[in-house]
């Protein structure tokens, strides 16, 4: 149970960071995506139940009070959680690269389907080539902030004593 | 072993339901207002912790900005006392005419009278995403803000004159908390005119953070630098509340509308501190 109650708090944190101290970080007026490096790992070093519960507690976050529409922020982190963690059982999650991938594959999942998912809302459906370059800078961004958060982690479930 | 497949297998069965909950969620939240009495309390309890951490990326981000600013500063110092007892002396004059004509002074009363009430709020978070221009202020219900209030901001132009600018709308409240979405924001739309012609049309947000805007008619008045403000027509903005200036112009194929672009007064990335206008609508 302490575990859990661990990864909660650390996804809550990592949430609230990336609402407002992050967002005075801009490179190139794009900001790093902490939250989503945060539930990429935690899903791979546990199980895609653990993944799909962190990423819809996020998802829940973000729609309640950002969104205009409730649900596409909890769908698609809840799948990315449950993915990672499904995925993980069949690669070497401990690798820092196997990280590296799924951060990549992460970021760009997320960005095409809410892209997709908007555009069959009929919201911004011409706008995936304007956006293309601060999806490709928050990909370098997410990636270079995973070597801290990955090192991080590793103590951090030392501690709560994962895996 | 096949313990381990059957929850598995039950494992993936509740993953697609809950996707299509999810789905489903999201068509219906298309058509209905989100469920506010749990927004309204997730709000409530994020928001003052929030608040503290904006708070401490703002003292950074203004340390910083400091440090780099600082002689910039020196200089602007100089100006300013000079522009103020400038203002000063301007003020003294403007009073006197004021005193002395009747149709200056009523018009100044009435201009005393009909100020909106408003409050002053500071933002406490963004919108984590990259996609789209939201923030939560630490205000609501508890100080009379309700949706659909206007944001504004001091702002100050190129010519030195301080304005109203406006930043956007509440679209959502809870207790201690609002949601704002700016004016560049991809659903914002707002009603203006051009302060020189009168010329009306409709300013839009795109997904880039650029307004644009269409012009009911298509004229060879319009210029580039032109003052844009609301027109106060739609009934959600109030008028002549400064937005920006014309950036370019388009003339659109349909000879009928001209689309320009709007380079906006306020800073969206550097936004702190608020005003909520409270428009009574009733």
């Amino acid at each position: 149970m302490k575990k859990y109650f661990g990864l909660v708090a650390l996804v809550l944190i990592s949430f609230i960071m990336q609402s407002t101290v992050l967002q005075f970080l801009q490179i190139f007026g794009v900001t790093i995506n902490l939250v989503l490096v945060v539930l990429v790992v935690i899903s791979l070093q546990t199980n895609e139940v653990t993944g799909a519960g962190l990423g819809f507690i996020l998802g829940f976050l973000t729609d309640i009070l950002y969104s205009q529409f409730f649900g596409v922020n909890s769908l698609l982190f809840f799948c990315i959680g449950y993915l990672a963690g499904r995925i993980s059982e069949d690669v070497y999650k401990f690798d820092y690269f196997t990280n590296l991938y799924f951060v990549l594959f992460g970021t760009l999942f997320y960005h095409i389907f809410f892209y997709f998912i908007h555009y069959f809302l009929k919201i911004g459906s011409e706008a995936i080539l304007i956006t293309l370059t601060p999806i490709l800078i928050e990909v370098v961004l997410n990636l270079i902030i995973l070597y801290p958060i990955f090192r991080l982690e590793k103590s951090i479930f030392k501690k709560l004593k994962i895996n | 072993m096949i313990n381990l497949q059957k929850t598995k297998k039950i494992n993936s069965f509740i993953f697609l339901f809950i996707i299509l909950v999810l789905v489903i969620t999201i068509g219906l939240s298309t058509t209905r207002n989100q469920p506010s009495q749990i927004s309204g309390m997730v709000g409530s309890v994020f928001s003052p912790v929030q608040k503290v951490f904006y708070s401490i990326g703002q003292t950074f981000t203004n340390s910083f900005d400091l440090l780099l600013n600082i002689s910039r500063i020196r200089e602007e110092n100089l100006q300013l006392q000079e522009k103020n007892s400038m203002l000063q002396e301007e003020n003294i004059q403007l009073k006197y005419i004021v005193n002395n004509s009747e149709a200056l002074k009523n018009e100044y009363e009435m201009l005393s009278n009909i100020q909106y009430d408003y409050v002053k709020s500071q933002i406490v978070s963004r919108d984590i995403g990259n996609w789209f221009e939201r923030f939560t202020i630490d205000k609501g219900t508890n100080n009379g803000i309700q949706v659909d209030d206007i944001v504004i901001k001091a702002v100050k132009t190129e010519d030195q004159l301080v304005k109203v600018g406006l930043i956007g709308k509440v679209v959502d409240v809870g207790y201690n908390w609002s949601k704002v979405v700016t004016i560049d924001d991809i659903i914002s739309s707002v009603s203006i005119k051009v302060l020189r012609t009168n010329e009306g049309g409709v300013a839009k947000g795109s997904i880039n953070g650029i307004i644009e805007a269409f012009m009911f008619s298509q004229t060879e008045d319009l210029k580039v630098d032109d003052e844009i403000v609301t027109s106060g027509l739609g009934e959600i903005y109030l008028p002549n509340i400064y937005i920006g200036k014309v950036a370019k112009i388009e003339k659109t194929s349909d000879l009928l509308t001209e689309k320009i672009t709007i380079i906006p007064i306020v800073d969206f990335e550097r936004l702190y501190e608020v005003f909520v206008i409270k428009v009574d609508r009733r």
